[in-house]
């Protein structure tokens, strides 16, 4: 019985912890729903969102958002339960840019403008996407690539082909590799955006193509996790590495270390994607036209500029 | 003669039993035959075989003149063959009705259950068999007796001819089985034909009309009722005298070992006595659930005691677990070797030494050398045959793996042994080799607690006899003054 | 002889993986490769010989991946963070593998809550505290010192392979020549007659759940090492390649039979598979439907052999 009471008043307490909100005039709730938490990418988009809300001074800006872990489910579970919270703007980057349509159709329904950030929508009414440059982001590291080796070389790409971005930067690296006849692309391996994966992926890649010189990854999670392999090899003089970098700070300390092997990165901007993403919200909700799309562009990133690019990337 | 079944030359082994050996069974339509016999006689086996559970080895089975053969219970219900197991299968969070027409529901344009025409049907096939059960209830309420009479009613529903009641007495109260055997009767004016089965042969007398005994997986005799007399059926079940069965012994009974007074458990012991000396056998008998095992689990420690007090060596006993019973000098042999006993997977070597590692490590790192000579050692002397030590026990024939748990428990040099039903299951050679075990050990000065439900091995191995009905000692008995009517109507509590 | 069999029938398993493999791949069957393929199982092969103690106890523990992640985020909080020894840093990781593993030992046998519900929780909430404690990124850069663990050599012997074939030598000693490893096996076969032979079975199963834990803090230990940085998605589906490891290696699922050395043979397999297809450039997509099958292949070989 005891027992009994104890797990109820602790259940209660935790509703109770969540359920604090209470709506005031003007106050505004957007909601988003994410597509992992779980990836520094996204943590660092999450995190401009938040602080871009506090820094809105006309209205009393909240943001609520969940993880959608990867699951198409749990995202659509979520985005009917703001829809029932009565939230006024749907932020949202998609699972799938398809099985999405009918739940955006459906807060559009129930009067909630929707914006896509990261990963587009193919489906439904959405007001405006917001994203990286990613193609762009893939040409930048390929570019880097074809002027160290200068023309001459083998790349190995570690990528994600589940992410719309991975596939985007993909797309940008091997458009310019293919401008290089001296250059050619030796593999392409999913690491699932796991560090571990990307290790003992960059290991059998050392052993099966030992004339490997470049590696590119398309995150920094996963770069770094093929980085330690090439070190645990001792062949950090023989290969080197290229990633796409969400602004990890290990990655902007091995650029200011001078690192031996990290040579260049395309700085993406997840902050600034969820900056604008507020930013471009309130105009909605003031009933502003806003673009289709906006792309938030990338930077060459190396030793020379890290210190100046790390300030501006956290001054945000 | 127009017989409702037929089986003729059932055959049926199981790994080191002949369980069935050439078996006619022979039912008349329309009569409420008897099958009867002592435990591991073959029954079981039989009305496994007669209700589609097992398939024969070899053998016929003719059903209302049809040749048949049934590969599971649903083909016997097709044909019209019932079974109430003493376990009864039944859906205790289902309503009465449900549970009668289960599988076979009226529904309302063959999609939705017609809840009203179901309960309207169970209700006409309960009123049937003039049985008064509310069909809303769930079958969780009700009583036992209550329970086997929705199977029946369920039995007919399914349009049976031929309904096999396994021990549906064995559990219940006198009034429940009057109720009983006037409802067999009704069944039967209704043209159904009844096998009943019971160790009780009082009941036997009252309700059938012929009977038929089976003994070591044998048909030994086929009798009409009204022609025979309790004396002839006993002495075909038994078919030898007990001195030619059991091995006689010489032992000098000693000290008190220990007493158990006025021991209650929430398991359903209730204020049992009972003691037991060095070198003396002492029985414990009754009816399956008379609470016999509770017993020995409450003095080995597995059951907590509730009230009362045990007694080793007039010292107050105080144990919370098996492993302090051991190390007090108490073994248990338990019954159903292969679920409690044995772990089957184990080798020979590794079940025998498995309460006794202690005596063969050190810092508990094995000894190989010593477990090895220590199993050879009880390999022999209980002449276990194995094709080696390293074999898995569930490789064994049944007397084999009963010769494993008790060596692994002489390893244990114990001052009582309990042995709970040592010899179920076994052929009749391996038990006569337990018997001579069993009186080599009390020879030695060991006090054995031999709980059974056979009422020879009882009469045959036992100094004294405590008889329990529903968790009581109802009976005392020294060997002078054994007498198998009085026993029997202690276990039945009529005493 | 039939457990002899059963043996040989995992080795051939293994055999013919390792010829079609050098068939195929020319860089595949070299000293530097067998050395990587070692080096790369090492970490799932160790938190397996905990899973081996659990699976024989006919348990399973769903928690091993959390738990590794768990114990790399604290070892790399110990150092990163709060700038303490490595010894004692290391040692601190091996406690909270210990502590979590006990815990779901106490919860199974003293509580008696089911293995799989106690161990299913463990996993979610262990992952919770990773990323509450790291707020989501990964703790990195752990100084040269603690590499050693995952990237170190004693001679030409990567240090993991060496931790991983002695804790597999240790698991054999437990397993076969104490009274607890035979314990183990009992358990695992007759659950209900240990208890009533009077075996301590709940103490036993809190030390199983306990040798789990400390396994996946060991394995942690390498993995956190050779990837410098204790990520909050380290170990995820760890638990189901331990699993997979331990029953390609003839550990009976159902507990009570099974082979130390064969779960370290299955460790072998999934590696030689992962490390083989990688060589051969099979597309990601392609390598999971493949391994599958291999994993219902190489166990049905086994039981196909012990039949006959």
């Amino acid at each position: 019985m005891k027992r009994l009471v104890v797990c109820v008043a602790a259940i209660a307490f935790c509703f109770s912890m969540s359920c604090a909100d209470k709506k005031d005039d003007k106050e505004i709730i957007i909601g988003a729903s994410l597509l992992t938490m779980q990836d520094d990418f996204y943590i660092t988009l999450n995190q401009g969102l938040y602080d871009a809300a506090d820094a809105v001074k006309e209205y009393n800006v909240k943001v609520i958002s969940r993880n959608a872990d990867l699951k198409l489910n749990k995202q659509i579970g979520d985005i009917e339960d703001f829809i029932q919270q009565g939230i006024d703007l749907l932020i949202v980057s998609p699972v799938s840019p398809t099985a999405i349509g009918p739940t955006i159709d459906e807060a559009n329904r129930n009067g909630i403008p929707v914006v896509t950030v990261d990963i587009r929508s193919e489906e439904g009414d959405v007001k405006t996407h917001i994203m990286s440059d990613d193609v762009d982001a893939g040409r930048v590291c390929a570019q880097f690539i074809a002027d160290y080796l200068e023309g001459q070389g083998e790349v190995g790409i570690i990528t994600h082909p589940t992410l719309t971005s991975g596939i985007n930067r993909v797309v940008g690296i091997r458009e310019v590799i293919a401008k290089y006849p001296g250059m050619s692309i030796i593999a392409e391996l999913n690491a699932e955006s796991r560090r571990e994966k990307a290790m003992s992926l960059m290991e059998d890649m050392i052993i099966s193509h030992p004339e490997i010189d470049f590696v590119v990854g398309i995150n920094d999670v996963m770069t770094l996790g093929a980085m330690a392999s090439i070190e645990g090899a001792g062949k950090m003089n023989e290969i080197k590495a290229v990633m796409v970098c969400g602004g990890q700070k290990e990655a902007f300390d091995r650029f200011k270390a001078n690192d031996p092997c990290l040579k260049g990165a395309a700085l993406v901007y997840p902050y600034k994607i969820g900056t604008r993403a507020i930013e471009v919200s309130i105009d909605i909700l003031n009933g502003l036209d806003t673009p289709e799309e906006i792309l938030v562009p990338v930077k060459l990133l190396t030793s020379e500029n890290v210190v100046e690019l790390e300030r501006e990337w956290r001054n945000k | 003669m127009d017989f409702a079944l037929r089986m003729s030359g059932i055959t049926q082994t199981f790994p080191g039993v002949v369980a069935l050996d050439d078996v006619d069974f022979r039912v008349r339509r329309n009569e409420i035959h008897a099958l009867i016999g002592e435990n591991g006689a073959g029954k079981s086996t039989l009305v496994k075989i007669m209700s589609g559970v097992l398939t024969q080895d070899a053998g016929m089975i003719e059903f209302n003149g049809q040749r048949v053969s049934m590969t599971n219970p649903q083909q016997a219900q097709c044909l019209g063959i019932s079974t109430i197991f003493q376990d009864l299968h039944l859906f205790p969070d289902l309503s009465v009705a449900e549970n009668i027409l289960m599988g076979r529901e009226p529904k309302i344009r063959g999609t939705m259950i017609d809840w009203h025409e179901l309960h309207r049907r169970a209700a006409e096939l309960l009123n049937e068999i003039d049985v008064d059960i509310e069909t809303k209830k769930l079958v969780r309420q009700l009583s036992i007796a209550q329970k086997q009479m929705v199977m029946v009613a369920r039995a007919l529903s399914q349009n049976a001819s031929l309904i096999i009641m396994d021990e549906p007495t064995a559990t219940l109260t006198s009034v429940e089985i009057e109720n009983l055997f006037v409802l067999i009767r009704k069944l039967k004016a209704n043209g159904t034909t009844v096998v009943f089965i019971s160790h009780k042969l009082d009941e036997i007398f009252e309700i059938t009309d012929r009977i038929t005994i089976l003994r070591d997986g044998k048909n030994v005799g086929e009798l009409d009722t009204n022609g025979t007399s309790i004396d002839e059926v006993i002495r075909l079940m038994v078919g030898r005298t007990l001195e030619e069965e059991f091995p006689e012994r010489f032992s000098d009974i000693g000290a008190e070992i220990i007493s158990v007074m006025d021991l209650s458990t929430h398991q359903g012991v209730k204020k049992v006595f009972l003691n037991i000396h060095a070198g003396e056998v002492v029985g414990l008998f009754g009816l399956v659930g008379a609470g016999r095992s509770e017993v020995a689990r409450a003095i080995f420690g597995i059951d907590r005691i509730e009230s009362g007090q045990i007694n080793m060596n007039e010292e107050p006993l105080r144990i919370k677990s098996p492993t302090e019973a051991i190390a007090q000098g108490i073994a248990f042999a338990t019954e159903d070797r292969k679920h409690q006993g044995l772990v089957l997977g184990m080798s020979v070597k590794e079940n025998i030494t498995l309460p006794n590692m202690k005596s063969i490590t050190t810092f508990s790192f094995i000894r190989h050398h010593a477990e090895d000579a220590l199993v050879d050692d009880y390999i022999g002397r209980l002449n276990i045959k194995t094709p080696g030590k390293d074999q898995e026990t569930q490789n064994l024939s049944g007397g084999n793996q009963q010769k494993v748990v008790i060596a692994r428990w002489l390893c244990a040099k114990p001052k009582l042994l309990i042995l709970d039903e040592p010899t179920q299951g076994i052929d009749v050679g391996a038990k006569r080799e337990i018997y001579l075990l069993i009186n080599e050990l009390v020879s030695d000065g060991m006090a054995i607690l031999l709980i059974s439900s056979e009422l020879p091995e009882i009469l045959g191995m036992s100094d004294r006899v405590y008889v329990m009905h529903r968790g009581r000692v109802t009976g005392e008995f020294d060997k002078p003054g054994f007498n198998p009517e009085n026993i029997l109507a202690c276990a039945a509590g009529i005493a | 002889m039939r457990e002899l069999i059963s043996k040989y029938g995992i080795l051939i398993v293994l055999g013919v993986m390792v010829a079609i493999m050098s068939f195929l791949s020319p860089r595949f069957l070299t000293v530097s490769n067998f050395f990587n393929i070692s080096r790369q199982i090492s970490v799932m092969a160790i938190v397996a010989v905990g899973m081996t103690f659990v699976i024989l106890s006919a348990g399973i523990d769903l928690s091993v991946g959390s738990i590794v992640a768990l114990t790399g985020i604290m070892v790399s909080f110990f150092i990163q963070r709060m700038d303490l020894p490595i010894f004692i840093a290391v040692f601190g990781g091996l406690a909270v593998g210990l502590t979590v593993g006990l815990g779901n030992g106490i919860l199974i046998a003293k509580v008696r809550i089911p293995f799989f519900i106690v161990t299913l929780a463990t996993m979610v909430i262990g992952r919770g505290l990773c990323f509450i404690i790291t707020g989501g990124f990964p703790i990195s850069q752990l100084g040269t010192s603690f590499q050693q663990i995952g990237r170190g050599y004693v001679g030409f012997l990567p240090v993991p392979v060496i931790i991983m074939f002695m804790i597999y030598a240790l698991a054999y000693l437990i397993l076969h020549h104490t009274s607890f490893g035979r314990y183990v096996y009992a358990i695992g076969g007759n659950e209900e007659a240990a208890k009533l032979i009077g075996l301590p079975v709940d103490r036993i199963k809190m030390f199983i759940y306990g040798i789990c834990g400390l396994t996946s803090g060991i394995a942690a230990l390498i993995l956190t090492s050779r990837m410098n940085s204790g990520d909050p998605n380290m170990g995820t589906g760890m638990e189901l390649d331990a699993i997979a490891a331990a029953v390609i290696g003839g550990t009976s699922i159902t507990g009570g039979k099974g082979w130390i050395w064969g779960t370290l043979i299955g460790a072998y397999i999934m590696g030689i598979l992962n490390n083989g297809l990688n060589m051969l450039d099979v597309s990601a997509y392609y390598q999971m439907a493949i391994k599958g099958l291999v994993i219902l292949l190489a166990v049905q070989l086994q039981r196909g052999m012990e039949t006959k």
